[in-house]
């Protein structure tokens, strides 16, 4: 079964790339001192809202809005 | 046109430019009309492309800004650019140095500082995981180093050579220039290669790729051409041909991020 860390990454990769997509699930993670074990939907709004200011210098506002959206979305197994 | 379809027309242009600027027919009037015709419409594409991602970003983003500026850039150059392919093409002269292009060279090139500084800053405030600040700004340091052990080999003949004040105050601004662009400039291809497998990737590399190839030419262009080397002007050509059709690119692949 996949992880929801892995469908966050799986949801960041197109525009970051696996890598950097992981890297940042894994900073939140850290900063929130979380491990992936822990991570569950009810931190998905607070991963969005940390990942959003970065995502819209490189992805513009309305599209880093889609994939904000599209995480909480996971809430509900998206 | 989307980023997939520009980079195969691109790939296709770069090939040609290759082959006339490299082969023994450099110096002929047909391929010196299409490596001046080629390199002005890259340019055009690069400015048409920066302007789409302007308005792909919304006025209160602060991104919007330096790609506006990018853009701006972009278009000095061009003008710049037709002025030395009204000499070449319409006049079928050698481009004299400097030129009525020059100023628009000039402007372009502090623009482009400007909008890469920026580009850099952003990154570098944007939270996402592109390493230390060490880690984020070593390439930078790193073409600073090299600027202070090149810059007296390369800028010593340019001052020593005979020229007139003003060809000599462009020899020694055009690397000069570009050295510093570089500088955060290699911060961004660093990003970009960052986000490997990823659409900005697509972004990134092309426009930092393009960017290096052009003032990598720009340096070149200034040390050789003060000391009277015409030889090396194909392989010159070749590199500003490669970074004026890399460029739009990397806009167009931002472009198609912004629309998709």
């Amino acid at each position: 079964m996949i992880s929801l860390t892995d469908r966050v990454v799986h949801t960041l990769a197109p525009y970051l790339g696996q890598t950097a997509a992981r890297a940042s699930v894994q900073m939140f993670l850290e900063k929130s001192r979380l491990q992936v074990g822990t991570f569950g939907t009810q931190h998905l709004g607070q991963l969005a809202e940390t990942l959003k200011p970065g995502l819209k210098v490189f992805i513009g506002a309305a599209r880093a809005e889609v994939v904000a959206t599209e995480i909480l979305g996971l809430r509900n197994g998206g | 046109m989307r980023a997939s379809r520009f980079t195969v027309l691109a790939a296709v242009v770069i090939l040609v430019g290759a082959v006339a600027c490299l082969g023994p027919w450099q110096a002929t009037r047909p391929a010196t009309v299409l490596i001046a015709l080629s390199k002005l419409a890259g340019l055009i594409g690069a400015v048409l492309a920066s302007f789409r991602v302007v308005a792909g970003f919304g006025n209160d983003e602060p991104q919007r800004r330096p790609w506006l500026v990018l853009a701006v850039a972009l278009a000095c150059t061009t003008v710049g650019q037709s002025v030395l392919a009204y000499h070449q093409v319409v006049l079928d002269v050698r481009a004299p140095f400097p030129s009525p292009g020059d100023p628009f060279f000039v402007v372009g090139a502090l623009l482009i500082v400007w909008a890469m500084v920026a580009f850099a800053r952003a990154a570098s405030s944007s939270g996402l995981p592109l390493g230390t600040p060490l880690q984020f700004w070593s390439p930078a340091l790193a073409v600073l180093a090299l600027l202070a052990i090149t810059a007296y080999p390369v800028l010593h003949p340019v001052l020593e050579a005979p020229a007139t004040p003003v060809a000599r105050i462009l020899n020694v601004f055009y690397p000069a220039a570009s050295f510093v662009t570089l500088a955060p400039l290699a911060v961004m291809q660093r990003v970009g290669l960052r986000f490997r497998g990823g659409s900005l990737l697509r972004v990134w590399v092309p426009l930092t790729v393009g960017f290096a190839a052009v003032l990598v030419s720009d340096v070149l262009f200034a040390y050789f051409s003060t000391l009277s080397m015409t030889s090396l002007d194909g392989a010159l050509d070749f590199l500003y041909l490669l970074g004026y059709w890399t460029i739009p690119a990397g806009a167009l692949g931002q472009a198609d991020v912004l629309a998709a």
